[in-house]
């Protein structure tokens, strides 16, 4: 049965002879030397595997990069994982296909008729840092932004077309929705198709000119060098994903902010790049785009310069450049690391935004990332607007030793509250501090009731506030104890009108609250004793609204509440 | 016969065979060549259509920045929000466009300098010791006024237009290219 499926399939796509080549010995034999191509192949699946995973989920806006990296990050099962093996997994490419150029490099293996390999696989080298140029602004936080505007401003400087080419890539003047579409573009369609067909001409140079002998004996592909491939890949993978988790995953910082004074770093690829442009004074521009073409100019002159075998002094020279130029960019960067750890201001720096990274990160996982992008994640704290407004416009007179109002605190419009107040109206924490009331000749007096009287007025007024648990019974005692007693000289407790002290209709609810915002002046409210700013005109009206929401709030609050409040705040 | 022709063509031996082979094989370039160019036309075209073009922009107007008597002698950093910004397809309300760096000069008029470094965009800060500007990727320095005093960037700071209505300091919002000594908008 097996044989006669296997014959109507070869009948149809000639698998046998396919297969077959695999079992043919090839001269040379296997070794554990020639696993690195089929490595590099490897990393490269897993890259495309993670990237597709990762595309399930990423939205490339400016609105939604950031939160839709948080999720990932943060909230979609085994996804930061995933991530990590496609951050980290790039790296590994870089590493192995590096290791991969000094070993061909080592055997010699750019000579004829190998040329079009060495060419290719330089070309392989050079889309893998593109990979990661327009990678990195795809997350659309403070890291990827900063580098990936640094790395653009170096293009833009370019003699020539630079200013098109940048206004090309980044779809515009500036930053924004384009540019995030045209990396992810690049990054997850263009580039790989040129991977595939670089990938294809290197296998099919591959096969015409075959391994490098080793000198060992020949060997069938399958399963001689098939093994040695995957117990590499394997290992590679384990490796991979034990330094990813190592490493923290791919990590995200804060969402991107264009006013924060970032410490912008590139990848370690091109950490050497770094630190020349900040060393060489006036050579910047050519060290960041010359330097690299004149690397790739010079790798690619190699198989010119030598170009068959038994020229072994043209060989060490190869090889004294490869090592000289690997030293000294480990060199650079270790020395560029350096300093950047001794930098106290910068270690200080960064520790902020790693704090401001992770309390945006929870909060866009509580809370969601508002529509206009991550920065907005800083606004979803609860009353967010009402504590932002308390701070600017409020508790300089509202809060603290040298206030010049009452103190609005957990509490407010409460019958604690509502009692101490009728108990001593120019108590410091009531009116003591509202020099117009306080110094008045009508400033509001001390209540002579007591016992269920008081009981009863508290009562009454508390029920304005719109409060569910108000006994009904001793609201109704109240009413004649108020519209007969001295409250009733100078306030009204219904309708609109004006009398000598605030109508206080609703007092305590949101309605109150927004028209003693709005013009706690009106004749109504304070009259002539108000000493507060009217903020109809300077507050929006949702605004006005987000406020006494909040002071209606407060009245059930308790200060862990409201401590608890402060904690969640954004900046 | 013992050789076969491998285009597959019947053997030939008359010259018009040859010329009628070599006609068709221009052909198929041109057809082939012809669509290639052709498709290379909205190629140029897509890629090319946001060069020069502005595709993010925000009201020129004035933004608020901050009460007048809250600028003193030392440079404060201020968050400039546009009511609106027009970003290719979408209009989003309330976005940050950058930072101005506000100070009282000796005159007492308050000037306003862009905190984008004009050497490669980065956001510059303040050090408060130095009392100086840094920027914290190629560290370039600027005076309190916004000259140069060390570093990469071939010009001072970028200043920004302000005045001042009813107590309130605003500032437009202005953005230039990176790099350069001379100032061009972005």
């Amino acid at each position: 049965m097996r044989a006669r499926i296997g014959d109507w399939l070869d009948e149809r796509i000639g698998h046998r002879e396919v297969l077959a080549q695999w079992q043919r010995p090839v001269a040379g034999g296997a070794s554990f030397a020639h696993t690195l191509s089929f490595l590099v192949a490897f990393l490269l699946v897993i890259e495309a595997a993670s990237g597709a995973l990762l595309a399930l989920y990423y939205a490339p806006s400016t609105g939604a990069a950031w939160a839709s990296v948080a999720y990932i990050e943060d909230q979609v099962t085994m996804g930061s994982v995933v991530r990590g093996v496609h951050r980290w997994g790039m790296s590994a490419v870089v590493i192995v296909a590096g290791l991969h150029l000094v070993v061909t490099a080592l055997r010699g293996g750019y000579r004829r008729p190998r040329e079009l390999q060495w060419w290719l696989g330089l070309g392989l080298i050079g889309v893998i840092t593109l990979y990661s140029v327009t990678g990195f602004v795809l997350r659309w936080d403070q890291y990827g932004y900063w580098a990936t505007k640094v790395e653009l401003a170096y293009v833009n400087d370019a003699p020539g077309p630079g200013r098109q080419l940048v206004q090309a890539v980044q779809g515009g003047n500036e930053f924004g929705n384009l540019t995030l579409t045209h990396f992810y573009a690049l990054h997850a369609v263009v580039l790989p198709i040129v991977t595939l067909l670089l990938a294809w001409a290197l296998r099919a140079q591959a096969r015409r000119h075959g391994v490098l002998p080793t000198g060992g004996p020949a060997r069938a592909a399958w399963p001689y060098q098939s093994l040695r491939n995957w117990v590499v890949a394997a290992l590679a993978l384990i490796a991979l994903v034990a330094w990813s988790e190592h490493a923290g995953g791919a990590g995200l910082d804060g969402p991107a902010d264009p006013t924060a004074a970032y410490d912008a770093r590139p990848q370690w690829y091109f950490r050497p790049l770094f630190a020349l442009v900040n060393t060489f004074g006036s050579l910047r521009t050519f060290m960041a785009l010359g330097l690299p073409l004149v690397v790739f100019g010079v790798l690619a002159a190699v198989p010119l310069f030598d170009g068959r075998p038994g020229r072994p002094r043209r060989h060490y020279a190869v090889l004294a450049m490869l090592f000289v130029g690997l030293v000294g960019a480990i060199g650079v960067s270790m020395q560029s690391y350096a300093k950047d750890d001794d930098d106290q201001e910068l270690q200080r720096r960064s520790h902020r935004f790693a704090r401001e990274a992770a309390r945006a990160r929870a909060l866009a996982k509580t809370n969601g990332v508002p529509s206009p992008g991550g920065l907005a994640v800083f606004t979803t704290p609860r009353f967010y607007v009402a504590r932002t407004l308390w701070a600017s416009e409020c508790a300089s007179c509202h809060d603290g030793d040298d206030r010049k109002a009452p103190v609005i605190g957990p509490g407010l419009a409460s019958r604690a509250h509502i009692r101490s107040l009728l108990l001593d109206p120019s108590a410091p924490e009531h009116f003591g501090t509202s020099k117009k009331i306080v110094d008045d000749e009508n400033a509001m007096p001390k209540t002579e009731a007591a016992g269920a009287d008081l009981d009863a007025l508290v009562e009454l007024l508390y029920a304005e506030t719109g409060a569910t648990d108000v006994d009904a019974a001793k609201v109704e005692q109240g009413k004649p104890l108020f519209d007969d007693g001295p409250c009733a000289d100078c306030h009204n407790r219904a309708g609109t009108d004006a009398s000598t002290g605030p109508n206080l209709a609703g007092y305590g609810s949101r309605r109150y609250y927004e028209a003693v915002l709005r013009d706690s002046g009106a004749p109504n409210l304070f009259g002539k004793l108000d000493d507060m700013p009217a903020y109809d005109d300077d507050l929006e009206p949702n605004q006005i609204r987000a406020m006494a929401d909040y002071l209606v709030w407060l009245r059930t609050a308790t200060p862990a509440d409201l401590e608890a409040l402060k904690a969640s705040k954004g900046p | 016969m013992s050789e076969q022709d491998p285009t597959g063509d019947p053997p030939s031996s008359s010259a018009g065979d040859a010329t009628r082979r070599r006609f068709l094989q221009v052909a198929t370039c041109a057809v082939g060549g012809g669509v290639g160019a052709a498709l290379l036309v909205p190629v140029a075209r897509l890629v090319g259509h946001p060069v020069g073009a502005v595709v993010v922009s925000s009201p020129t107007d004035p933004i608020d920045a901050i009460a007048a008597d809250q600028v003193g002698d030392l440079p404060v950093r201020v968050p400039l929000v546009a009511a609106s910004v027009r970003d290719a397809y979408a209009s989003t309300a309330n976005v940050v466009l950058g930072a101005a760096w506000l100070r009282r000069g000796k005159d007492g008029q308050i000037a306003a300098l862009s905190s984008v470094c004009p050497h490669k965009g980065c956001a510059i800060g303040f050090a408060e010791g130095a009392k100086r500007f840094e920027c914290p990727c190629h560290s370039a320095t600027f005076d309190l006024d916004g000259a140069r005093l060390s570093g990469p960037a071939e010009r001072g700071l970028d200043p920004l237009p302000v005045v001042i209505e009813r107590g309130r300091v605003k500032v437009t919002w202005v953005r230039y290219q990176p790099g350069g000594a001379d100032r061009k908008p972005a």
